[in-house]
């Protein structure tokens, strides 16, 4: 397997080259082949962490905490990737790098509703920000709506979901580039006891071209349709803000990970109708739904909050945080595949290959020994054929004799029936 | 069935047996003496068959059978938030509270503490500020660290750490608290800054516990005042002793207590101002007894 992950204290990125079944937790446990230290340009540093990394055909597009956007060519020189281009976009804070490449842009989004649109061919880029009717306030997570060209969504603290459109036809240059506020959702209805539910938008996808998904600080997922203004479902998964998500299994289920060391699979098509239960002075007991746990990643001894996943095809889970351990799960089975210390925490995580399966050479089918095989062998001489005959008389003979005695029995225990 | 126990087993009267039987304890116990007594005098006279018996005969205990950790043997990499304090040599500025409403035994510890924090400000906590609240006050004021003391049904149960201005966050119960006073022969403090002695620290997360508490005691001590402090972590317990040390002559070296004395165990530790979790204490850590995480 050949795994990119985004190295924190160091402002790095490691590549881990390992094979299925690595656990360095285990003294005599199978190692990984080698971790090497990548993208020493520009400048790495624990002020410079990557924040986000995306692998665009042979070019790997880091987006740094300091507001760096860095273009590597991932076809190593001197144990290390190329940079190709360096831009520093922004001084804020990022919060999100959408790979925009089938038109030919990557999209840099800022905690200060600012946008970035880099072309992929001059690395030139255009700056829009996000206009705001009421109070400007900061985002938190910057989706691409990956069925519906030029559609975007964002949110964050006490800022709902709003879904932005970037162009109407595929831009042929960066000055098409336009931005719109298309909808305004609307925060779910106040409590059972009449007080407003606070908004913090954590993450949002897509899970068809009109449907969504938004996890928030207070440990719910909602699940939106673009037709109505408010969620359509509201589930409570538990108290701690969920900070990662990533869907699987054709979007019917969710991969989610919260500030402490919880990483679970729901299912968002099965739920658990009488989840939580809330005694109520006036109403009687309210009982919510919740999304149907379905299994957490839990193999492995995680124990901090995990930050980074990574679904491989469908196949692979890769989860990295806090803890500063790469941890490779089956999907289906939740199995750990791959475990490895990494020696700094992980923001970010890409699964680029597989293991390389070797084609094994065909078996010898070994004959067996049969009484045809026997007599095809002209080599053995006369005496030691009439010895075989000899033995397979015998061997013939005694597997003869206890079938007499069985029926023997049966005919006894037939006598003692009657 | 040994000889002895035969012979007790037949002795059906109780009292009778018990006498048998301590007797017999006697004796063994008398036998081991003699021959520690007799083994002790041979390698008096021989000391390289002291030196060989204790090369061989080496206990087994749960810190030697300690599960392997890889963590151990690896190198810390880059850099950490308290990179700053060590590089800029600043010096430390801390803010000492307690949680709301804390009892009497809360303000005593503080005392005891602030005996050898160095520059520290006791600050009574107020109910309308939280810990955030108080972060933003300590960065202005330019603190290097927060610590607030916690206090539940009139006894000090935790420790709250946390480096300004971005964290990290310790949390530590505290149990087995000692007053300097309590403690036979004990000495006096003086305002020295003294030296610290971090034990057993190895692992990725005991080496970021260790970087906490060297970050709270300044870089120079004052030699002359030989006060030292001692953090010996022995299975995931960091045991706090102060001690005076005394050159008796050009060999032999004293120790007087100064104390206090007490015991942190290491509950929680967050990235930022009590933000994400990085590593928590869980009851099942305990279930593998040779399992040590600092």
């Amino acid at each position: 397997m050949r795994v990119l992950v985004s190295s924190d204290e160091t402002g790095l990125v490691k590549e881990i080259i390992c094979t299925k079944g690595t656990d360095t937790s285990k003294k005599d446990g199978v190692k990984p082949e080698s971790i090497n230290k990548l993208c020493n340009q520009p400048q790495a540093s624990l002020r410079a962490r990557v924040l986000e990394m995306i692998q665009i055909d042979n070019q790997l597009v880091t987006l740094r905490i300091n507001g760096d956007l860095c273009f590597y060519d991932m076809t190593k020189e001197d144990d290390d990737f190329k940079l190709i281009k360096s831009l520093s976009l922004c001084e804020d804070k990022p919060v999100s790098l959408v790979n925009y490449s089938r038109l030919g842009y990557v999209i840099a989004a800022f905690e200060t509703n600012k946008i970035f649109i880099v072309d992929l061919k001059s690395y030139k880029h255009k700056e829009l920000i996000i206009p705001y009717t009421k109070k400007v306030k900061p985002i938190v997570t910057f989706v691409e709506n990956p069925y519906k060209d030029g559609e975007f969504a964002f949110g964050g603290e006490e800022n709902d979901v709003k879904i932005i459109k970037l162009f109407d036809k595929p831009p042929k240059s960066l000055s098409k580039f336009t931005i719109e506020v298309v909808k305004t959702f609307r925060n779910v209805p106040d409590n059972h006891l009449d007080l407003r539910v606070p908004i913090s938008i954590k993450g949002i996808r897509f899970l068809e071209k009109e449907k969504f998904i938004t996890v928030t600080k207070y440990g719910q997922l909602r699940i939106y349709d673009m037709n109505n203004e408010r969620p359509l479902n509201d589930f409570k998964i538990g108290d701690k803000p969920i900070i990662q998500l990533t869907l699987c299994n054709n979007n019917s289920e969710v991969i989610l990970s919260d500030t402490t060391s919880l990483i679970g699979k729901y299912s968002l098509t099965k739920f658990d109708s009488n989840a939580t239960k809330i005694n109520t002075a006036t109403s009687g007991t309210l009982k919510r739904p919740s999304l149907k746990l379905l299994g957490k990643y839990s193999e492995g001894s995680n124990t901090g909050a995990t930050h980074a996943i990574h679904n491989f095809e469908g196949k692979y889970v890769g989860c990295g945080g806090l803890d500063r351990y790469l941890r490779i799960y089956d999907l289906e089975s939740r199995e750990l595949v791959v475990k490895a210390y990494i020696g700094t925490q992980i923001s970010s995580l890409i699964i680029l290959e597989d293991d390389k399966v070797v084609e094994e050479p065909p078996k010898k089918t070994v004959k067996k020994r049969t009484v045809e095989s026997d007599d095809e062998d002209n080599d053995e001489s006369d005496e030691s054929e009439s010895d075989d005959n000899d033995i397979w008389d015998q061997l013939l003979s005694n597997v003869k004799t206890p079938q007499k005695t069985q029926q023997k029995t049966q005919l006894k225990k037939k006598q003692r029936k009657i | 069935m040994s000889e002895d126990a035969k012979t007790l087993k037949r002795i059906k009267n109780k009292q009778q047996r018990q006498k048998v039987y301590a007797e017999l304890k006697h004796e063994k116990n008398k036998a081991k003496h003699k021959l520690r007594a007799e083994r002790a005098k041979e390698e008096r006279s021989n000391p390289e068959l002291k030196t060989e018996r204790l090369a061989t005969n080496v206990p087994e205990t749960l810190d030697s059978k300690r599960v392997f950790d890889e963590t151990i043997a690896e190198e810390v990499e880059g850099e950490d938030e308290f990179n700053e304090i060590f590089n800029n040599s600043k010096p430390p500025k801390i803010l000492l509270t307690t949680n709301h409403k804390a009892k009497k035994q809360a303000y005593e510890f503080a005392d005891l503490l602030m005996d050898f924090l160095p520059n520290v400000t006791f600050v009574k906590r107020k109910e309308q500020f939280n810990i955030k609240d108080m972060v933003k006050f300590c960065n202005n004021r330019e603190y290097t660290d927060l610590i607030i003391l916690n206090e539940f049904n009139k006894k000090v149960t935790g420790l709250t750490f946390i480096h300004l201005p971005n964290g990290p966050t310790f949390y530590f119960s505290i149990t087995s608290i000692t007053e300097g006073k309590r403690i036979s022969g004990h000495g006096r403090a003086t305002n020295h800054t003294p030296e610290l002695i971090l034990n057993n620290f190895n692992t990725r997360l005991g080496k970021t516990v260790g970087r906490l508490f060297q970050s709270i005691f300044p870089k120079n001590p004052e030699f002359q005042g030989r006060q030292v402090i001692t953090l010996h972590n022995q299975r995931d317990y960091i045991f706090f002793r102060r001690h005076r040390y005394l050159f008796k002559s050009d060999e032999k070296v004293g120790l007087q207590e100064i104390g206090p004395q007490f015991t942190l165990k290491l509950r929680r530790l967050q990235k930022g101002i009590k933000e994400e979790t990085e590593w928590e204490f869980r009851p099942e850590m305990e279930k593998d007894k040779r399992k040590f995480y600092l």
